[in-house]
């Protein structure tokens, strides 16, 4: 994700130091269950929203709990069923154990910047083979048929070497934490 | 979805937006690799739901949709009792609400049917009727147009009643059973006329005869299902070809088209340039897509004949042929879906089979253990039984799984106990059999018995069967 599609620019000096935060935002709304194609949109409201409001800056975890509040009572507005703010809640839930609050207790900052930091050092160290498949699966959006055909891997196979990459590298991310700790 | 896999889905998600930031891609594009990969599950789920919907479909629906065929099926409805009025005053003396009844004139009287149209419930009426003398207007049958509810009708055809006269019967509204007894052959033009009936499902041919032109030209009726060819002259096997031009038929009743020497014997009549059921018309028969049925009565048959008939029938009857000896039951094995199955005893020498069960011959003995060997291969769930049921067949009974209804008609079954151990004999009709009270009392064992009709059989002490049989709905008839 790059902050690029971010449009608004800060009201005041205070307000600046929520625009490094908007790749997180994005990524929160997207755990709290926004719909992929929206995050986006839904990122940019939250962050124009949250410069009609007066804020302070009181450092880098103050500034992302303050947006992550914003985009979450914008993501609860547009969810009317008791389950679909469930769902919402449960991915603040998540958020929190794996990320942190900002507040220093759960062991991040709130923003998860340590886990992008740990997730990027793991797909770096992949073999050329995973890497490739991670590159044709996600950076180039090729379909498995095609992705069989270029790793030489039966159809079937992909969608399970798929599987075991993602379940490698969380599972590097999850060591490196606790390394880290 | 559970608050459990709610999160699942939450952690999914983290890692998938974390991935989109390391590898700098949309958080969209990576979620799409994420359902591509959940697709198999909604399959899953499609298929299951799908499996689901056929199995409620089957359950639920296919029972309605075959009650609704049993009302507006390929049977005619007969409702009972049937009163007759054997001259045309004593329909005066019958009940005004009569859904079923039948009339005679006098053979020189030419009939006026107007008299029936006060029975508005009539849903069937036979009329028996030759006019000997005088002119028959071709209107005769306009006044049974004015019966709301007539679906069946049974009637003679004598030599003065023309294709116009046909012409008019097909124009009542809701006939759907039509039975001709013919005092004179049925020509194409006849045909032609009836195929004006355009809610015609059934069209029975008594006597008479018929030719290859008559045959084809039956193919004109636009709805017609089942035809019944009962012993008409002329039944060729040029005219039989012609039965291939009937797409439409679902069941075939042939009678009395070649009679075997033996009911010969007992008949003394001779069917003049008929072949009876044949290989060839076997051939013929194979060609109709929707031919579903047989009912072979009366006629001579060769187990190559039955050879040549399509396997996917599910009903089959054959009945009154004496000279079908085991060779030719087994061979009706090869219907491995037959649902029907029609069966008798056959008549021994120049007498019927004694309803108590008489000593069978060594060559019937043969027979009733082909029959019995067919019964307990087949998935038969209607079977019907004419004459006393062989103690053979009555053993078999316990090991037909799928039998539902049992249908005796003119015969006596040693021992009912074995009707109470069919798994699944829901239905037991008996028809003019001569069976005492007392002994229906073995059929309170069963489990799955739920409906008993008694026609002309225990006559009057239809309470007292109830009596033995609680739980079960005892009809009288």
């Amino acid at each position: 994700m790059t902050d690029t599609a971010a449009g608004a620019r800060p009201a005041t000096a205070g307000h600046e130091a929520l625009v490094p935060h908007l790749a997180m935002v994005r990524r929160y709304l997207f755990v709290l269950g926004a719909r992929a194609a929206a995050v986006d949109d839904l990122a940019q409201e939250a962050f124009a929203a949250a410069l009609q409001l007066p804020f302070a800056d009181r450092g880098s975890a103050a500034a992302g709990a303050f947006l992550r509040a914003v985009a979450k009572n914008m993501l609860l507005r547009e969810r009317k069923s008791a389950s679909a703010r469930r769902e919402v809640e449960l991915g603040n839930e998540v958020w929190r154990a794996r990320c942190g609050d900002g507040d220093g207790g759960s062991g991040g900052d709130g923003t998860g910047t340590d886990r992008i930091a740990a997730l990027r050092v793991c797909v770096e160290a992949l073999p050329g083979r995973s890497r490739d498949l991670l590159a044709g699966a996600y950076e180039e959006g090729l379909g498995r048929r095609a992705l069989a055909a270029r790793s030489g891997l039966a159809v079937f196979g992909v969608k399970s070497a798929l599987r075991r990459l993602r379940a490698a590298l969380k599972a590097c991310v999850e060591r490196r934490l606790r390394g880290a700790r | 979805m559970n608050d459990g896999a709610m999160r699942v889905a939450a952690e999914e998600r983290l890692f998938d937006a974390e991935l989109a930031d390391v590898l700098e891609v949309p958080v969209v594009r990576v979620a799409a690799v994420a359902e591509r990969a959940q697709r198999p599950r909604w399959l899953v789920a499609a298929v299951v739901l799908l499996g689901l919907a056929v199995t409620a479909f089957v359950a639920f629906e296919r029972p309605r949709r075959d009650a609704a065929q049993q009302a507006e099926g390929l049977e005619p409805p007969c409702p009972l009792p049937i009163p007759w009025a054997i001259r045309p005053a004593d329909l005066a003396k019958l009940p005004l609400d009569s859904r079923n009844l039948g009339c005679s004139w006098h053979a020189d009287e030419v009939p006026d049917f107007d008299v029936l149209t006060r029975f508005e419930s009539l849903e069937r009426v036979q009329l028996q009727w030759s006019a000997m003398t005088g002119e028959v207007p071709v209107e005769v049958f306009r006044p049974l147009a004015a019966l709301p509810r007539l679906e069946v009708l049974l009637t003679a055809v004598p030599e003065k009643a023309t294709a116009a006269h046909l012409a008019v019967l097909a124009e009542l509204p809701r006939l759907r059973f039509l039975t001709l007894f013919l005092d004179r052959p049925l020509s194409a033009d006849d045909c032609a006329a009836l195929a004006r009936a355009e809610h015609l499902v059934a069209l029975q041919l008594f006597g008479g005869a018929i030719d290859a032109a008559a045959v084809r030209a039956l193919a004109r009726l636009p709805r017609l299902e089942v035809l019944g060819l009962r012993g008409p002259r002329g039944a060729t096997p040029t005219a039989l070809r012609e039965l291939r031009g009937l797409h439409g038929l679902r069941r075939l009743e042939i009678s009395a088209l070649h009679w075997q020497p033996r009911a010969l014997a007992i008949r003394g009549v001779v069917a003049e340039g008929n072949v009876g059921f044949t290989p060839e018309l076997a051939r013929t028969l194979a060609e109709l897509p929707l031919l579903e049925e047989v009912r072979v009565e009366d006629c001579a048959v060769t187990a190559e004949a039955i050879a040549c008939l399509p396997a996917r029938l599910t009903g089959f009857a054959l009945t009154r042929c004496p000279e079908a000896g085991p060779d030719i039951v087994a061979a009706i094995a090869r219907f491995g879906g037959l649902k029907r199955l029609e069966l008798d005893r056959p008549e021994q020498g120049d007498r019927p089979a004694s309803r108590r069960g008489a000593e069978a011959s060594e060559k019937d003995r043969a027979l009733f253990e082909a029959q019995a060997h067919l019964l307990g291969t087949l998935p038969i769930r209607t079977l019907v039984y004419l004459g006393p049921m062989p103690r053979a067949v009555l053993a078999v009974l316990p090991r037909m799984a799928e039998v539902r209804r049992v249908e005796c008609e003119h015969g006596f079954a040693a021992d009912l106990a074995a009707f109470a151990q069919a798994p699944k004999l829901e239905t037991l009709r008996l028809t003019s059999c001569g069976v005492q009270v007392g002994e229906l009392a073995p059929l309170a064992a069963s489990k799955s018995l739920r409906r008993v009709e008694l026609r002309w059989t225990c006559l009057g002490e239809t309470a007292a069967v109830r009596t033995q049989l609680p739980g079960v709905t005892v009809t009288d008839d």
